[in-house]
């Protein structure tokens, strides 16, 4: 059974795909109790009756992550658990209130969306071959009602263009005929309820669904990773894969093999999985395996940490350990990674809530996580030669990285901060353990950040084989030819600004206007530029002598700048708030949005083109017709700083 | 038992007390009062604490819970045997948990039957509001040194806050 | 779960930036070798913090570790 998209509605709807490409609803009648722990059930007998007598309540034991508990499974919904809460004055322990039915069901039987082979489900080898269309609209769904511009990618390409009102019917008939199993499309979570709004007007069928029925999810503004994020409300159709390509985190990082990968291991359908963070399907696939072992899933988060004393709290309280480089230009480096070094930690070192009191116990976490972290392992090595693993490979990134904060995450169903604070402290143990076998072993240590470190000296090799017999973690190498770590303000290594051309030719950047998305595309392309000629050298002589010609490109850019087409000056950010109490250029845009009739929530993105900046005067990208040339000047000045650090710094050969 | 925040003004064991004061006045009060160390003192903070980098106190019977969440917090209250629970209010806890507001302060108040009880906060918002509804007595400390207002621009600027310290480290929280 | 307490790399970015303030009052002889302390003071906080507790100890801790690296220079340059 192949499932493409599931669904809980008075019962499971899994929607299967045979091998034709046929796609059929098969319905399931389900209804799963929720699960009851009371300390003292006699002080709540007469709520028992009535549990028992109207909501099929019977006594039953079951198994939490700590332990066997007796309590009471009850046929209920979410209203009923929390009329329980209230009841009991919050003494209650609920379970399996929230856990989405309709992966409760595939968990409970086996299965799992986007494969057959119940053996399958941790293999990068599934396929993908689904009938596909991609719709890609050209208008900004926040100005335009209709689109009036789109183009439509099946079995061939067409273009739509004309009124709102004739595009959107000719987009709905291709739908129909093309009958697609994914469907692909910029903006879609923005534009399908204005889709659905004209086919209400107009009397018709919106086709994306195959029943005609949406599930809804609200738009929420929230914060992950220290960043705000917005996601838009969104309409999703039963029976079919909707992606919007532009919002959807996993789809933009791993691709629609990232999306399947993403759905088989959460058991959520492919729908979802593109909707939702990293950090959200890490906590799905952590409940489906729970449901899949007979664990049951807490409802509240109310175990608190353990008291501690306040020196033994500061000490646990720390994050990574930092070497801070000296800045320079260094030769022949090695930079030694630890592959997903977190999420590791915890399967070698059984580190898990109930681990904690009982380390001889096997640790739930490391059991759940020690196939994806193996997975990883895998599709790392294999998208060197295979490209076509390289989106699995870099969703499997993202589940793993979130899958360590995620232990300190105040809501996670399986998170204790403990083991948030045992794995940082052996993380930390295990850098200065890799940097004293370095140094015994006469290499140089330049830099370390959390899981990496970058040294200078050989054979290499024998120190990546010590380090996983020392530390029992996989280290892997990348080798520069050069590298060079930027200067902070104040003169001290900046920890997360270097680039450097690798021993296969390309460069990696990191932290520079070459990679960063909030840069002006005029800045970054002359930055991009510049690095590529410097790739060309392959020792720090050589370096030297593209210098003229990389000043050149500078150069160039700093006499184009005055006649460059405004909208390659734009710089996006992602506005953590509407409101600012003092003058900013990102309050002022967020004006000039709201000025055009734009509504802006925290965690949207915004681009703006600076027109004054001095008098904070910006203008959204779509109006700007002059710019500020003395501003864009000095970034460009800034952007060049960086690269010059590179002919002006000492050189640093090993030895 | 009892913690002197001013002159005049002393919290005592038995009485569940909702505080409002400048930071450095409850900084003061619990560094500079060695009787303090000869009582279990229970020190509770949410995740987005104000007060626990400036604390001082080593001695063995200072313990400190962080509760992360509002469910949690109940936990923390209900559990604590200590002769002091000193709480420093996080709203963020009760954000999408305002159900709890009433238990909570409910708890705050049974426990404060045995123990000294202290719910802090800088200033006033809903949700202290909401659980100082059950103290025993409210005290307000209003601040009159306030930070000289350049001051507080060059803060704004550096990235600091006015008192000078660093702004605080922003929380992972995923969807 | 963010932090409870302020690191000690955020610490001592805030106490170099005062040290700094200050020694910008000093005069002119001192001046340079209070910006020079300030420098030796970051040196080596950054792998500091991993034992040290608080930012004044990785800071003093620091600077002590380079003056006494520089009067070992000093020694070795007078030789036996």
């Amino acid at each position: 059974m192949w499932v493409l998209d599931t669904v809980y509605r008075d019962g499971v709807d899994l929607w299967c795909r045979d091998a034709s490409g046929t796609v059929t609803r098969k319905h399931y009648a389900y209804d799963p109790p929720f699960y009851l722990h009371l300390a003292d059930p006699s002080a709540h007998h007469e709520m028992l009756d009535v549990l028992e007598a109207e909501f099929k309540a019977e006594p039953c034991s079951f198994f939490t992550l700590f332990g066997e508990l007796d309590g009471f499974s009850v046929h209920g919904n979410r209203q009923l658990a929390e009329q329980i809460e209230q009841q009991t004055r919050f003494d209650a322990r609920l379970f399996n209130v929230d856990v989405r039915r309709d992966q409760q069901f595939m968990a409970e039987q086996g299965i799992f969306p986007c494969g057959d082979d119940p053996g399958s489900r941790f293999s990068a080898d599934f396929s993908c071959s689904l009938r596909r269309m991609e719709i890609c609209i050209r208008d900004d769904p926040a100005r335009t009602p209709l689109c009036t511009e789109v183009e439509v990618t099946g079995d061939c390409t067409e273009t739509l263009h004309g009124p709102g009102h004739t595009v959107v019917a000719d987009l709905f008939g291709l739908v129909e005929s093309i009958d697609p199993e994914v469907i692909l499309m910029s903006h879609a979570d923005t534009w399908l309820p204005k889709f659905r709004a004209f086919s209400v007007e107009k009397g018709l069928t919106m086709p994306f669904s195959r029943n005609g029925k949406y599930r809804q999810m609200s738009s929420r503004s929230y914060w992950s990773y220290g960043r705000m994020e917005h996601k838009e409300a969104a309409l999703i159709p039963d029976g079919r894969v909707l992606i919007d390509t532009d919002e959807s985190f996993v789809y933009r990082e791993g691709g629609l093999a990232g999306v399947l990968m993403a759905s088989r291991l959460s058991g959520l359908s492919p729908n979802m999985a593109a909707r939702f963070t990293p950090g959200t399907l890490i906590s799905s696939y952590e409940v489906y395996e729970a449901v899949k072992r007979g664990i049951v899933v807490p409802f509240r988060k109310a175990d608190a940490e353990t008291a501690r004393k306040l020196a033994d709290l500061r000490a646990a309280d720390r994050g990574g350990m930092m070497f801070q480089p000296k800045p320079g230009i260094y030769e022949n480096v090695n930079e030694l990674d630890f592959t997903s070094m977190y999420p590791s930690i915890i399967v070698r070192y059984n580190l898990s809530p109930e681990t904690l009191e009982n380390p001889s116990a096997k640790g739930f976490l490391p059991a759940v996580l020690a196939p994806v972290v193996s997975l990883r392992r895998e599709t790392k090595e294999r998208k060197r030669t295979e490209p076509r693993y390289a989106g699995i490979d870099t969703l499997l990134k993202w589940m793993l990285v979130t899958c360590f904060g995620y232990t300190g995450y105040k809501n996670a169903k399986f998170g204790r901060i403990e083991v948030h604070e045992a794995i940082t402290a052996r993380s930390r143990d295990i850098l200065i353990q890799t940097k004293d076998l370095a140094e015994s072993m006469g290499f140089v240590v330049l830099h370390g950040i959390v899981d990496c470190l970058w040294v200078q000296g050989s054979p290499v090799e024998v120190l990546q084989q010590r380090i996983g017999d020392v530390t029992g973690l996989r280290a892997e190498n990348e080798h520069f030819d050069w590298i060079v770590f930027l200067p902070l303000n104040d003169g001290f290594g900046a920890y997360n600004r270097y680039y450097g051309r690798l021993s296969d030719g390309s460069m990696k950047v990191r932290g520079i206007a070459a990679r960063r998305h909030d840069a002006p595309d005029i800045i970054r392309s002359m930055q991009q530029e510049m690095l590529e000629v410097m790739c060309t050298a392959k020792d720090t002589g050589e370096l030297a002598r593209v210098r003229d010609k990389v000043r050149k490109i500078y150069l160039a850019a700093l006499q184009r700048l005055p006649l460059a087409d405004p909208r390659t000056l734009a710089i996006s950010r992602r506005i953590s708030r509407t409101r600012y109490t003092h003058r900013c250029l990102e309050g002022a845009a967020v004006q000039a949005y709201r000025d055009d009739g734009v509504e802006v929530a925290p965690g949207m993105k915004i681009r703006y083109i600076v027109r004054d900046a001095r008098r904070y005067q910006v203008d959204p990208e779509w109006r700007a017709k002059t710019f500020d040339v003395p501003y864009y000047r000095s970034l460009m000045e800034k952007a060049w700083n960086d690269i010059a650090y590179a002919f002006g710094g000492r050189v640093m050969r090993p030895g | 038992m009892q913690i002197r925040l001013r002159p005049g003004i002393t919290l005592r064991v038995g009485t569940f007390s909702a505080v409002i004061a400048p930071e450095h006045v409850i900084t003061a009060a619990l560094n500079e009062n060695p009787e303090l160390e000869r009582f279990l003192f229970l020190f509770v903070c949410g995740n987005y604490s104000r007060l626990i980098s400036h604390i001082g106190r080593t001695a063995s019977s200072f313990e400190v819970r962080r509760p992360f969440t509002a469910d949690q917090l109940l936990t923390v209250i209900r559990e604590a045997a200590h002769t002091i629970i000193f709480i420093e209010h996080d709203p963020s806890l009760f954000e999408t948990a305002e159900r709890l507001l009433e238990p909570v302060g409910s708890a705050l108040k049974e426990a404060g039957r045995e123990a000294l009880v202290v719910l802090y906060a800088p200033s006033m918002d809903r949700p202290f509001a909401a659980l100082a509804r059950q103290a025993d007595r409210l005290i307000e400390i209003v601040n009159t040194g306030e930070p000289d207002p350049r001051q507080r621009m060059a803060a704004v600027r550096s990235g600091h806050r006015a008192d000078g310290r660093p702004q605080a480290q922003t929380t992972l929280e995923v969807q | 779960m963010g932090r409870s307490f302020l690191s000690v790399r955020l610490g001592v970015r805030s106490l170099a930036e005062r040290w700094e303030r200050v020694s910008g009052k000093l005069d002119r002889d001192s001046r340079e070798h209070a910006v020079r302390l300030t420098g030796l003071a970051k040196n080596h906080s950054s792998e500091a913090f991993f034992g040290c507790d608080n930012p004044l100890e990785a800071m003093v801790f620091s600077a002590l570790l380079e003056i006494r690296r520089n009067q070992g220079e000093e020694d070795d340059d007078v030789g036996p």
